[in-house]
């Protein structure tokens, strides 16, 4: 066999796409690379249609394969021309990746227009230099054209020839033949490949069905009629070409030696001032930081710590990037946008210094090889989150400072999922849209295969039938394809040169945006820096939050002056009261709240990283708590182990601590160290720690620990996984939890107001986050069209007055005008002339009737939305005068009815709480209140009735689900097993006011009622309209 | 379950639930036979879409013997036919439809007390555009007395004309008219049976909705039936048709049922049932009547006319029309299609067919004469043999399609195979192939 395949004739593919021609290629990149190094080919051009976007995974690939690799590109004009380009050298790909991005920016995302002349208007230098063209003609191809781009590409043209087993191959050779004579063009045989193998054909076949909107049935000759368009065996194609038109594609394959290796990134230069280097520049603005970070004195361990992260930055060569995050951030600062450094980048006391991050290095512990390191030889990763409402100003900074042509948004590759996949394998094979959804509604089957027979016997369908078998087995190989390329959440790439000529730029789904077309992956692995420009709407909030507390006293308040290590706002944590507070408010955090007991701010560190899958999962929440309570000694190891775990009890929490153990205990380098964390966040899906394994031991065996001590580090390492949370990040958010913990405790009307006109964010509504603040002693006003601006805001006597914005469907503008209208002066005198003074549509007046935010011109809502239904009839002329009618004598919503209209209109209401208005009878019922709950004794059997607000089913409880009950006295947290959720599956789902028999649990603050039994009491609520007061 | 709710959220709470989709056309087909049938009570009957039928019953009273008797034969025929009802009668057409709709059940032969009904109906019975309904919940008015309690001017400028003069209509106090329905000129229903039936006698009871039907029609049309026929509709495709001839033509219900039992009890099923459909082939006008108005057309000319005559020599099946398929398996290219279809009509029997052009795109040389079914060939030193050996003239055609239909029956499954055009020393044209079981003739070039 060996010796046949010697005797074989070489082959290199020219033209073959993969999966990046979305709904065309059906392999990936790696999988065309594979197979093609196993068919023993010379080399492989990656050409998907007017994409780059593969060829990274493809070179890597190629590289490790020992596999020649092309980049090259199939482009078809708007007249049908269809072109494959490949790069000859740097300068050619730069060419080609310009073409692409010339044609894809004049056409909508996702598309492409491609003309004649495009060609030239790369390069003045003739057409598109340093290029080689290949002419895939069509069924009747014309001589012009072949001369026409004889013409233009004088010794770079070849005529494709491609043979796949068709109808008369004999003919179309000829026609070729005779076409290359004519033009004076050479031919070359290639294979227009669309899978790696030709078992990839029936799902070749359904890309085809889904790019044209049909089924495999339907689709008909729209197919290919055969499999050939694999990369096939070289016996093969030396039986279908001649041997000279093999060896062109070796001759071709040598003019390529491109190699994305030779990519060269340069960082932007404008942010360095003239006269400066990069270095000297970041060294000064650095010191100037410091300065004003310590006034007092720079501590010398910071110092010292600059000295060496400045070393390392230098060595990299990485100031530009440095520099460059600083001078958003500067902008952001100059606009009063609140900015903050996450992630790893909180491991540096330069980003310190530069004021990107926040973590003080004087006050933690900082691993900055976690942030940079030298083995990784990848850019760093600097994130920093913006107030969520004013990201879009930083962003249009970008843009005007660097230009279109040098910073766009790096891409996000969609992919499918297994609904996704479903649905679409099922469309194609021509399955109805109700069994399609009715299988894809829930997907728990999807990891439960053994069910899978039952769910289909549900739906009518047979699992044995040879449909059903191809859907699940077409939607399986359709898991993980791409589907189309949209924006990285806020990735940019800024680059000195235009960046058109690194990787094309292609339009976004949002007006005004561009993409590259490498994700983050790719952009890692060619070298290219990215700056995460993120929206967190806990700034918006905590600005607007601390505008009001400036009104309130009078002088511009800013987050830095929030008192430090304030003993009210630790006292308030401890009793879990953190609704809306940020990162500690879910139900989970409010558990651990009252256990863990936070005191000073590393407190709220741990308590940030430890409320995760990964602490949970690596069984290190309890042996932490009992230690940290004194109930558990804590082990002494060596002194250098001890250091690195001492501000944890002992127990590791952090990514950082795992890598610091590794240095100190097991003589890892910090770059290795860097490696195992990588490593431990692959682990669950690729293995690979192993070597690790064995070198922890056996360091930790030198450094003369106990190997039961270095077993354990491995398994909590394991139960880390991925989940594994680094110590910095957890700070730079802790930093948040404490200013708006801080906040929620001596401004609970600022801080109220601060949320809602943020919203949506958190994990609650604005209805929960105001029976809170009741709670608190804050006054809530209604929405009132005579008071209330779009946002809400606290009136002169402290009170809270809703704004227009919490009228579901009503506009901002709208809102916007009323607020204009200078309504002190000369108050609205009715319905009518608000809406003329205001310019109201009678949609507006709608929606404020229905809010009962008209009270004050119209009285009670029925006679308001009576009023405001044809207040807006008069014109111009009769301005001012009023509609002559007499007022209708509607009666008044009973108390009942008010209910049912505010949470229609508001989803939330400042009268009774529903479940006052059913007291009577829930008590009937012996069914007590969430503020009973507190009173009573653990293990006490009661009965709780609520509003459903919340249901979780975490995936690290097994099965359990919590859902949170909401009555006038506050909330109720219920535990549901997994037994009782499959017994009452109707009820927890279907419920929207649940009773629940069951039993306390209680551990000191901490109250859970494990439900024994469920009734769904949902009917209560609907008869609401005709329950009020004097009922009872 | 509750209307509105996601369809996720149904399965989650009834694991089991089978769904379906809402047909709307063959909703208005069922309403049209039904209103076909009740061409026996009334001459005038009215469609009232999605779900209703109006009858009107004042002119025939005294000839079902009164109200009630009527009420109960249309109620009880309803319930023969499976359909669940809710009903009212009432002077104004649109006050027995709302009536009806909030499932009121009641006979009101008085104007005065269908009022007091209606004014106890709540808004939505009428079912008025959303925007109407919540702007009247917005005032807190929730019966339709409610609304006339108001001052009309005032309520015409707040909700519109529209509301308000259905009110009057429905109060009496406005004319009311209704589109008749036109019975059809020739009878041909279908109905979808809810489950497969592999029992021919089980048929009967499906059979009945339609000869209700069938019925009705006659009497609302005032004719006869000779003969008419029952496709049995199969779950693979096929249909077998039952033709009933009466001896003299007829109109009654009963007599059709004895003889489509008669015809039931020796039938065998060759595949389950999945659909119905009746048609009427032969009417006479009931003698007494006058002449029909629309006679049958004289029978056209030229190629339809051939086509008949062959037929009535061969017999149905034995003239077939060749229609193409955009399929690249051979056997699966064309397809007889039943002579009798309409091709000037699309439906959905004809949306597989190819459409012109499509053969551009498969323009290969195809034999004149495609085998029924391939046929092996005996192969001599790799050479195939088709009455001495083959000699290969052309390259291999390479087809590889239709792994969709793989393992189903009555398909033609994954096919790969590389074609050849081949001559025989006879100087015969064969088309044949090779595929991983050897080597076939599929075809013959003229």
């Amino acid at each position: 066999m060996a010796c046949l395949a010697e005797r074989l004739p070489d082959y290199a593919e020219l033209h073959c796409l993969s999966n990046f021609t979305f709904l065309r290629g059906a392999s990936r990149p790696e999988e065309l690379v594979a197979q093609a190094a196993a068919q023993g080919y010379a080399a492989l051009a990656l050409t998907d249609e007017c994409s780059l976007a593969g060829v990274v995974r493809a070179h890597l690939a190629a590289k490790a394969a020992g596999l020649k690799f092309i980049v090259g590109s199939e482009m078809v004009t708007v007249d049908g021309l269809k072109l494959i380009f490949l790069a000859c050298n740097r300068h050619g790909y730069g060419n080609l990746s310009a073409l692409i991005t010339l044609a894809r920016r004049r056409a909508e995302k996702g598309s492409y227009t491609f003309q004649r002349h495009d060609l030239e208007a790369i390069s003045p230098s003739g057409a598109l230099p340093d290029c080689l063209v290949l002419w895939v003609p069509g069924a009747a191809p014309a001589v012009d054209d072949g001369r026409w781009l004889a013409e233009r590409f004088p010794g770079r043209a070849w005529i494709a020839v491609e043979l796949h087993a068709g109808p008369d191959d004999t003919a179309r050779l000829d026609t070729l033949q005779s076409l290359a004579e004519a033009s004076d063009l050479p031919m070359v045989a290639t294979g227009d490949v669309h899978m790696h193998l030709r078992s990839r054909r029936p799902l070749q076949d359904v890309l085809t069905a889904l790019r044209l909107k049909t089924t495999v049935f339907e689709a008909g000759y729209a197919l290919f009629p055969n499999g050939e368009r694999h990369l096939r065996s070289r016996l093969r194609l030396s039986r279908l070409y001649t041997s000279d038109l093999l060896a062109e594609t070796l001759k071709i394959a040598e003019l390529c030696k491109f190699s994305l290796d030779e990519l060269r990134y340069e960082y932007p230069e404008e942010i360095i001032p003239a006269g400066e280097t990069a270095a000297s520049w970041l060294r000064a603005e650095t010191q100037r930081g410091l300065l004003r970070r310590y006034p007092g004195g720079v501590p010398a361990s910071v110092s010292e710590r600059v000295e060496h992260e400045l070393l390392l930055i230098a060595e990299m060569a990485y100031e530009a990037y440095f520099l460059t995050v600083y001078d958003i951030v500067c902008f952001a600062r100059s606009r009063d946008i609140l900015c903050q450094g996450r992630g790893s980048a909180a491991n540096s006391a330069v980003c310190y210094a530069l004021g990107v991050t926040e973590v003080d290095p004087a006050r933690s512990a900082l691993l900055f090889e976690r942030f940079i390191s030298k083995e990784r030889g990848e850019p760093p990763d600097i994130d920093v989150d913006f107030e969520h409402d004013r990201r879009e100003e930083v962003i249009q900074y970008i843009y005007t400072k660097y230009g279109r042509e040098r910073a766009a948004l790096a891409a996000a590759v969609i992919t499918y999922r297994t609904r996704g996949a479903l649905r679409d394998a099922g469309r194609a094979l021509g399955f109805g849209i109700a069994q399609i959804n009715a299988l894809t509604a829930s997907l728990a089957w999807w990891d439960k295969r053994e069910q899978l027979p039952e769910r289909f016997a549900e739906l009518g369908l047979d699992p044995k039938a040879p449909r059903v078998e191809k859907w699940l087995a077409i939607a399986e190989a359709l898991r993980g394809f791409p589907r189309h390329l949209t924006q990285h959440v806020g990735g940019f790439v800024i680059s000195r040169g235009p960046l058109s000529r690194l990787v094309p730029v292609e339009n976004a789904a949002m007006h005004e945006r561009s993409v590259i077309q490498w994700d983050k992956d790719d952009l890692d692995a060619m070298g290219l820096m990215k700056v995460d420009i993120l929206a967190l709407g806990m700034l918006s909030a905590i600005r607007r939050m601390l505008e009001m507390v400036s009104q309130s006293c009078g002088r511009p308040f800013k987050m830095h002056e929030i008192p430090p290590e304030d003993p009210a706002t630790y006292e308030m944590l401890c009793h879990a009261d953190s609704m809306g507070v940020f990162q500690v408010e879910s139900r989970a955090q409010m558990a651990m709240l009252p256990r863990l007991r936070p005191r000073k701010f590393y407190d709220l560190v741990v308590e940030v990283a430890l409320v995760r899958p990964g602490p949970i999962q690596g069984d290190m929440v309890h042996p932490y708590l009992k230690r940290r309570q004194g109930k558990e000694p804590i082990d002494k190891i060596s002194p250098e182990v001890d250091a690195v775990l001492a501000r944890t009890f002992g127990v590791p929490i952090f990514q950082e601590q795992v890598m610091q153990l590794a240095v100190v205990a097991a003589n890892f380098t910090p770059g290795e160290a860097d490696q195992l964390r990588r490593a431990m966040a692959a682990w669950k899906r690729k293995g690979g720690l192993e070597p690790f394994e064995q070198k922890l031991l056996a360091g930790m065996a030198d450094n003369g620990l106990p190997e039961s001590f270095a077993r354990r580090i491995i398994a909590q390492i394991q139960g880390f996984g991925e989940y594994g949370f680094p110590e910095s990040h957890a700070a730079s958010f802790a930093l948040l939890v404490y200013a708006s913990a801080w906040l929620k405790r001596h401004y609970p009307a600022a801080f109220l107001c601060g949320l809602l006109n943020s919203q949506p964010m958190g994990f609650y509504s604005p209805s929960m986050l105001i029976q809170d603040a009741k709670r608190h002693r804050v006054s809530v006003l209604p929405p009132d069209v005579t008071a209330s601006d779009w946002d809400s805001q606290i009136d002169e006597t402290g009170a809270v007055r809703l704004g227009l914005r919490e009228i579901s469907g009503f506009a901002k503008v709208v809102a916007e005008r009323i607020a204009a209208v200078d309504r002190q002066k000369q108050p609205f005198s009715s319905v009518a002339d608000l809406a003329a003074r205001a310019g109201l549509q009678r949609r507006d007046l709608d929606l404020l009737a229905a809010a009962d935010a008209l009270q004050s011109l119209a009285g009670h809502r029925r006679q308001a939305a009576w009023a405001a239904t044809i207040a807006v009839v008069q014109g111009d002329l009769f301005d001012g005068l009023t509609p002559r009618e007499v007022a209708s004598d509607l009666p008044a919503p009973n108390e009942g009815e008010n209910l049912v209209a505010d949470y229609r209109s508001l989803g939330l209401t400042l009268r009774s709480h529903p479940l006052s208005l059913l007291r009577a009878h829930l008590a009937e019922r012996r069914f007590v209140t969430a503020a009973y709950t507190r009173a009573a004794g653990h293990h006490a059997a009661i009965r709780v009735a609520g509003i459903v607000v919340g249901r979780q089913r975490p995936g690290t409880a097994t099965g359990i689900v919590f859902v949170t009950l909401e009555d006038e006295t506050g909330l109720t947290n219920v535990v549901v097993h997994p037994q009782l959720v499959e017994k009452q599956r109707r009820e927890l789902l279907g419920a929207t006011l649940l009773g629940v028999y069951g039993q306390l649990q209680k551990e000191g603050e901490v109250v859970h009622l494990v439900a024994k039994r469920l009734v769904d009491l949902s009917a209560w609520l609907g008869r609401l309209e005709t329950v009020s007061r004097d009922f009872h | 379950m509750r209307v509105g709710q996601k369809l996720s959220t149904a399965l989650g709470l009834q694991p089991g639930l089978a769904v379906f989709e809402r047909e709307t056309t063959r909703e208005n087909a069922a309403l049209e036979s039904l209103a076909c049938w009740a061409g026996r009570f009334s001459p005038t009957v009215s469609l009232a879409s999605p779900a209703g039928l109006l009858l009107e019953i004042g002119g025939c009273l005294r000839l079902f013997g009164g109200v009630e008797a009527i009420v109960d034969a249309v109620l009880a025929g309803c319930a023969e036919q499976s359909y669940s009802t809710r009903w009212s009668v009432a002077p104004s057409p649109l006050g027995a439809r709302w009536l009806a709709q909030a499932g009121a059940s009641q006979t009101h032969q008085e104007v005065v007390t269908m009022q007091a009904a209606l004014a106890a109906l709540p808004c939505a019975v009428p079912a008025w555009p959303a925007e109407v309904e919540n702007r009247l919940a917005s005032f807190g008015l929730k019966h339709l007395g409610d609304l006339l309690a108001l001052p009309s001017a005032s309520m015409r400028q707040r909700i519109g004309n529209g509301p308000l003069d259905d009110l009057l209509r429905a109060w009496g106090e406005l004319p009311d008219l209704q589109l008749p329905f036109i019975f059809p000129e020739k009878f041909s229903i279908e109905i979808e049976l809810p489950a497969r039936v592999e029992h021919a006698e089980a048929l009967a009871f499906a059979g009945q909705r339609l000869f209700a039907a069938l019925a009705g029609w006659l009497h609302g049309r005032q004719l006869l039936v000779r003969a008419c026929t029952l496709q049995l509709k199969h779950d693979d495709g096929s249909l077998s048709p039952l033709v009933l001839r009466f001896a003299e033509p007829a109109a009654d219900e009963g007599r059709f049922l004895r003889l489509l039992r008669e015809h039931l009890s020796r039938l065998q099923l060759t595949a389950p049932v999945e659909a119905l459909r009746l048609q009427a082939d032969e009417v006479v006008n009931k003698p007494g009547v006058s002449e029909h108005l629309f006679d049958q057309a004289p029978a056209g000319e030229g190629v339809l006319a051939c086509l008949e005559r062959l037929r009535a020599r061969l017999g149905e099946v034995a003239v077939q029309v060749l229609g193409q398929k955009a399929d690249y398996r051979p056997e699966c290219a064309t397809l007889g299609l039943d002579a009798s279809l309409d091709f000037s009509l699309p439906g959905p029997s004809t949306a597989a067919l190819s459409k012109p052009g499509d053969q551009e795109a498969c323009k290969a040389s195809r034999p004149l004469w495609l085998l029924p079914e391939p046929q092996a060939l005996s192969e001599r030193v790799g050479n195939p043999q088709w009455h001495g050996p083959l000699k290969l003239l052309s390259r291999a055609e390479r087809l590889e399609s239709g792994w969709w239909d793989e393992g189903e029956r009555a398909s033609a499954g994954d096919v790969r195979r590389d074609y050849f055009v081949a001559r025989n020393p006879l100087g015969q044209w064969a088309w044949v192939f090779r595929d991983a079981e050897g080597w076939y003739l599929h075809g013959l070039f003229g």
